[in-house]
């Protein structure tokens, strides 16, 4: 049973991250990661530490993206106010 | 080698091939991010005891067989948040070098120079 | 007090980071004061603890009284202390000149500083892998901070460079740490180097080679160098010094630390030739790549490769004597080297291209001679410290029969002076540009003039003392066997 729903996870886990790395749009690569991030602390969660999914979910999952998100509009919004 | 053991494998494959293929900075962290999340994953695989509980101590403490290792747990705890420390401070620098060339894409860079 | 030293040392500068910065929105001056004193406060406890390793030998500190098996231990031994004393020393010499560092708004320079202190410090001190990964996080993280601390481009592009090599080389080091800690159960470096030689062959080879990659990375041994040129360019020069003074060799304990207490040195099998080859390209790519550099910083940046090939290549010859010269030359370098940084920034006011040096040397005296005497040395000429310690590698080589490994260390020399010599013509050189002539120079303050006179009297002490020092080397190389 429990082999099973890792196995599953793993897959989605990869696929989550192949959808980071191989989509053009940043936007999108961004949120796949994280996605990729939850599913780690899911994966952890079967993995019997909860108290590394709790912090994989806050930090991993949740404070990274919003740095990635961060700096994406930091930087998007510079290039468009600059003239070509 | 466990079904598991080669997903880390083609995780950590493909951070590292993100890392050296892809032009644009961010990309590039998103690329390292994976290859450390794989490292992460590892270091809990080890921990794990099939059938195992989590190392929480309660009264009727279980048999001590069961209980997965708590010291490779409490190691990836501390890299989550290095890892953590190490995007912000890319990122930050990704904004620097923004604000001075306008530009996140590797190849742009190099013409500027 | 006395037995809390270990922690003390590493706890003080990492206090004083989180001090500087709320002292610095009241006044930047106290801050910098701070520092100053923070760094000699280091010093002295250092010195302190030097004297307690020396009247009882190796202090070992628990923290918080955990048993070794589970809890992170703290090692003194004399090779710990040694490489603590020369961090202590880099970054004194370093946070005294920079008293009155010039960019006004990168005070978080402080801050940066002390926590780079903090986590070399404790990369030297402490007796847990997983620590050590901690401390060399720590390390990087604060380090590529400090050389994008002026916001300029050159520095946040050499920062970006740095950043990236750091994190695979701080992946693959886990990565080792790991596979260790799978095998045998445990972090604590005295318990996995005992039972590593009962690892499965695979095993050894792959942390060894993982530990070698990583490390080669942190010292920039080539061909893993690829970093170091543009970062020790890009940076501020005070935090060039403390990178190749101080960061530089937490790289080269590390690699001695691990690679000889993993490996029973009887036993060396691949590594110890690797090592030499290593070491001998590297003396012999770095002295190349120096010779087409036109920018001071960057004849000095690629001779810090250059000079990391002499250490690794004292550990490549691999008996006491070996590993003591090696030791012995990073010693040396460390005080060369801050000194050539910190008078190289002395004399660049018109620019680090040695065109825009012509005929400086008349007009930065103090600097320059600073400048020529810390280049000198690191050319290796008999009244430096460096001409002993490239001596002793030499003689320790033909001792073990290496005599074409021997041969590398003169070729540096000649390689050495041939692009030196190019600094010094245009220095010396009597014809002045037109805009040389007119600028005024920057008014060398008197805490400037002393550290720098520091510096250069650190490169010919080794040397008069050098008795003395290879007796203390030898005891710290012997830690390792």
């Amino acid at each position: 049973m429990e082999s099973a729903l890792i196995s599953v996870l793993l897959v989605f886990l990869l696929g989550a991250a192949s959808a980071a790395v191989f989509f053009d749009s940043i936007l999108n690569s961004i949120i796949s990661l994280g996605v990729f991030g939850a599913l780690m602390a899911a994966v952890f969660v079967v993995y019997q530490a909860p108290d590394v999914a709790m912090a994989q979910a806050v930090v991993g999952a949740g404070l990274i993206t919003s740095f990635f998100v961060v700096t994406l509009s930091k930087t998007s919004a510079g290039a468009k106010s600059e003239p070509e | 080698m466990t079904f598991a053991h080669l997903i880390m494998l083609g995780l950590f494959l493909l951070g590292f091939w993100c890392v050296l293929t892809e032009t644009d900075l961010i990309k590039i962290v998103v690329g390292f991010n994976i290859m450390e999340a794989s490292l992460l994953l590892l270091l809990v695989k080890m921990a794990y005891v099939p059938g195992g509980r989590p190392p929480i101590l309660f009264p009727a403490a279980p048999d001590a067989a069961k209980i997965v290792d708590p010291i490779p747990q409490a190691l990836t705890l501390t890299a989550i948040v290095i890892g953590a420390a190490t995007t912000a401070l890319m990122l930050s620098l990704i904004v620097q070098l923004h604000r001075h060339y306008g530009t996140t894409d590797l190849d742009e860079l190099r013409e500027i120079r | 007090m006395i037995d809390h030293l270990p922690i003390l040392v590493i706890v003080v500068p990492l206090m004083y980071g989180f001090c500087a910065a709320i002292l610095k929105y009241f006044s930047v001056r106290a801050a910098r004061v701070g520092f100053v004193s923070a760094s000699s406060v280091q010093l002295a406890l250092v010195a302190a603890l030097a004297r307690q390793v020396a009247l009882q030998g190796t202090v070992e500190y628990r923290l918080a009284a955990w048993h070794p098996e589970v809890g992170i231990v703290l090692v003194v031994d004399v090779l710990a202390v040694l490489f603590a004393a020369i961090i202590a020393f880099c970054v004194l010499l370093v946070a005294v000149y920079s008293a009155d560092y010039p960019a006004a708004d990168s005070t978080s320079y402080f801050t940066l500083a002390s926590i780079l202190t903090a986590g070399m410090t404790g990369i030297v001190l402490t007796g847990d892998l997983f620590n050590l990964y901690v401390f060399i996080e720590m390390t990087s993280l604060s380090s590529v901070a400090l050389v994008a601390v002026n916001r300029d481009e050159k520095g946040i592009r050499a920062a970006l460079r740095y950043i990236v090599f750091s994190i695979v080389a701080g992946l693959l080091f886990l990565l080792a740490v790991m596979l260790l800690y799978g095998a045998s159960g445990s972090l604590n470096m005295r318990i996995v180097a005992g039972q590593f030689a009962g690892f499965a062959p695979n095993l050894q080879a792959v942390v060894i080679a993982l530990f070698a990659v990583a490390l080669g990375i942190k010292t920039a041994v080539i061909p893993f160098h690829g970093w170091l040129p543009d970062v020790y360019t890009g940076s501020p020069s005070a935090v060039s010094a403390l990178l190749s003074g101080a960061v530089n060799k937490t790289g080269i304990y590390m690699l001695a630390r691990l690679l000889f207490t993993l490996t029973s040195p009887g036993s060396h099998g691949v590594l110890q030739p690797a090592l030499l080859a290593a070491g001998a390209v590297t003396i012999l790519g770095g002295h190349t790549l120096a010779l087409g550099q036109t920018n001071v910083k960057s004849i000095l940046a690629c001779s810090s490769i250059a000079h990391t090939g002499y250490m690794v290549m004292g550990f490549g010859v691999g008996t006491a004597a070996g590993v003591t010269a090696g030791l012995f030359h990073a010693l040396n370098h460390m005080v060369m080297k801050s000194g050539a940084f910190l008078s190289a920034e002395a004399m660049s006011t018109k620019g680090q291209d040695i065109q825009q040096w012509q005929g400086l040397q008349k007009r930065v005296s103090t600097a320059g001679v600073v400048f020529v005497v810390s280049t000198l040395a690191l050319v290796g000429i008999p009244p430096f410290g460096a001409f002993m310690s490239k001596w002793q590698l030499a003689t320790a080589a033909i001792q073990e029969g290496l005599w074409h490994a021997a041969l590398f260390v003169p070729l540096g020399t000649a390689m050495a002076v041939l692009y030196y010599g190019r600094v010094y013509r245009s220095l010396f050189s009597l014809r002045c540009e037109e805009s040389t002539a007119d600028t005024d120079m920057q008014h060398l303050t008197t805490v400037r003039k002393l550290v720098l006179a520091a510096a250069a009297v650190g490169c010919v002490a080794p040397f008069l003392l050098h008795g003395g020092l290879l007796s203390v080397l030898r005891a710290a190389a012997l830690n390792l066997f």
